[in-house]
């Protein structure tokens, strides 16, 4: 463990400087935490409770009825089950292309894989407004605009961040169980298949993960290729939402949390893979 | 069927072919059995993104909105945008919005990972809520925080007035409404720049540490002399980092604000969506996203630049 992370610091900061780490521990994580207690209640309470100055945090009649009208004013579970059918796209295309990619640049000796590679990092830094207005217009070319298309199958080709997390895991496979599987007659695509894809459980989860939230967040590329309200996933829905019932506070805190409460319990269960895809990336660069 | 058998790390060192100059053949031969590999990747990454890169910046050398078709102009769309009073305000606006929100979130961030490092129960449970804000689209967290700001019943001024504090009118203020979006990014990005900084900061060698506990230095020295030069490429790669999530700002300026009031929150990213979907003059968009382009590429270069001076990498 390392000389920082000590489990024992009690002794080594006494009772003041323990007492000034909680206090200011608390002080932190309250102020990251009560926005979404705060929305929660609010989204319990009716519109002149929550217009009511000085604002409460627990609210004394929970408006369980919000819940209700929310459902009845905008089509919102329309909305979540398209981003749930996006995502579940984005999903399935993503591992695939970017387990094969992964292998190729972890095990494969090819012409132009350092620079494909790097074109690849490169294409991280890209600003997403920059490259939608093009996009945009390819699909006016060729077709494709309200229609999930544009949203998914830039996923099913390529994916920076899943090609370099594969890659990276696929690189800590020991050569011998590749060795092994050729010198037993084997072709590059059945050690892929049967050797490198079993052990890639883990990182696929971590990439699963990463691709869902991504896609579930997104507001720029459905707002720009989508223009029926029935294809509308749940960003783009909420926004909608808000800007008929602008007024209406505590219905949109309620929307809100409906939004972000498949993320928040996704992370609830899982947060070591969220984690997981961000702090290993450091260490490479 | 093929079946894995693990074996020592020896076979790997005997079977390995030596390093030979590939012979033109062989450079066929192994780009064609990669080509099913990476064949897609390779055509995603041109048609969805570096060809639109390299579109975009033609594109901006047109006139062309939905009514008439491409006309070359050269220069003009770059003209038009630098002579628009307001445009240099956008571009101002989004240098002070990067200015600020990623140097203070990673930061901020960095102080989080070094309060939050240990391995005990109470700082794993802190670390999972302070990521919290990270997980939640931008468009829901500009939501929260717009109930939150509001400036008649909204928490934040209700807090700032039983401190006697002044009450700003936040997103209905000219003067407030682009530090209102910059808050909400910072705190929606601390918890992220801290987890990259635990992995950094685990990184870091304890005997280099205890040398210096030993040699009398007391914990801020030993912060500022050890730990942060040793995590100099944990802090280049959170600016990266940071660099890139600083986009979002178009999420949060189209619930928040609408880039206004006024153009006081208008930003690149927001403008080049405003040109090219409610104005559909795509040639002024594109323009503009040559120009935030640019602008990325230049902070990245400069990025790179101060790395080789300041970064130390390794022993």
């Amino acid at each position: 463990m390392v000389g920082i992370a000590r489990k024992s610091r009690v002794s080594r900061l006494g009772i003041s400087g323990s007492l000034l780490w909680h206090s200011s521990a608390l002080v932190v994580v309250a102020a990251m935490v009560v926005p979404f207690l705060w929305m929660a209640s609010a989204s319990l309470e009716s519109l002149p409770q929550m217009l009511h100055y000085p604002p409460t945090l627990v609210p004394p009649r929970p408006e369980w009825h919000n819940y209700v009208s929310i459902f009845q004013d905008m089509p919102l579970a329309r909305y979540l089950l398209n981003a749930v059918v996006i995502v579940g796209l984005s999903i399935v295309g993503q591992l695939l292309t970017c387990s094969l990619s992964g292998y190729a640049f972890a095990r494969l000796r090819f012409t132009g894989s350092k620079a494909l590679f790097a074109a690849l990092m490169i294409a991280l830094i890209v600003p997403p407004e920059v490259i939608v207005v093009p996009q945009f217009l390819l699909f006016k070319t060729v077709g494709g605009l309200n229609t999930y298309v544009p949203l998914v199958l830039p996923w099913w080709l390529v994916g920076a961040i899943g090609t370099f997390l594969f890659r990276q895991f696929f690189r800590s496979v020991p050569r011998a169980l590749e060795e092994a599987a050729m010198i037993d007659g084997g072709k590059r695509w059945q050690v892929f298949r049967y050797v490198y894809l079993p052990l890639a459980r883990p990182i696929s989860t971590t990439v699963a993960i990463f691709t869902m939230v991504t896609q579930w967040n997104n507001l720029i590329f459905p707002v720009v290729f989508l223009q029926s309200n029935s294809l509308l996933p749940i960003t783009v829905g909420i926004t909608s939402f808000q800007s008929q019932y602008s007024t209406h506070w505590n219905l949109l805190m309620a929307a809100t949390l409906l939004s972000i409460l498949p993320m928040l319990l996704l992370y609830a269960f899982g947060q070591r893979y969220f984690v997981q895809g961000m702090a290993t990336r450091g260490v490479e660069k | 069927m093929l079946t894995a058998r693990p074996q020592t790390g020896a076979v790997t060192e005997l079977c390995s072919p030596p390093e030979l100059p590939r012979a033109k053949r062989h450079r066929w031969r192994e780009l064609a059995e990669a080509a099913p590999f990476i064949g897609p990747t390779a055509l995603g990454l041109f048609v969805f993104f570096l060809g639109p890169v390299v579109a975009a910046f033609v594109l901006g050398f047109t006139e062309w909105n939905v009514f008439t078709p491409p006309q070359w102009v050269g220069f003009a769309s770059f003209s038009q945008l630098f002579n628009e009073p307001m445009f240099s305000q956008i571009v101002t606006n989004t240098v002070v919005f990067i200015a600020v929100t990623v140097p203070l979130s990673t930061v901020l961030g960095f102080f989080a990972a070094l309060m939050f490092l240990r391995e005990t129960r109470l700082s794993r449970f802190y670390r999972v809520l302070v990521f919290m804000p990270v997980v939640p689209s931008a468009v829901s967290v500009g939501l929260i925080w717009m109930a939150l700001m509001q400036p008649q019943f909204g928490v934040i001024n209700y807090l700032l007035k039983s401190v006697g504090l002044g009450q700003p009118g936040w997103l209905a203020s000219t003067s407030w409404a682009l530090p209102a979006i910059i808050i909400v990014s910072i705190w929606r990005n601390i918890g992220y720049n801290m987890i990259i900084y635990i992995g950094g900061l685990k990184g870091v060698s304890s005997e280099l540490l205890e040398a210096g506990e030993l040699d009398g230095a007391g914990y801020w020295r030993r912060v500022r002399y050890l730990i942060l030069p040793l995590t100099s490429p944990t802090t280049f790669f959170a600016v990266i980092v940071g660099l890139i999530s600083s986009f979002q700002v178009f999420d949060l300026t189209y619930i928040m604000t609408s880039g206004g009031p006024g153009y006081s929150t208008n930003t690149l990213p927001f403008y080049i969506y405003q040109q090219g979907f409610q104005d559909f003059s795509f040639g002024t968009a594109s323009a503009a996203g040559d120009i935030l382009f640019l602008l990325t590429a230049a902070i990245v270069g400069i990025g790179f630049v101060l790395q080789k001076r300041l970064v130390f990498y390794g022993d």
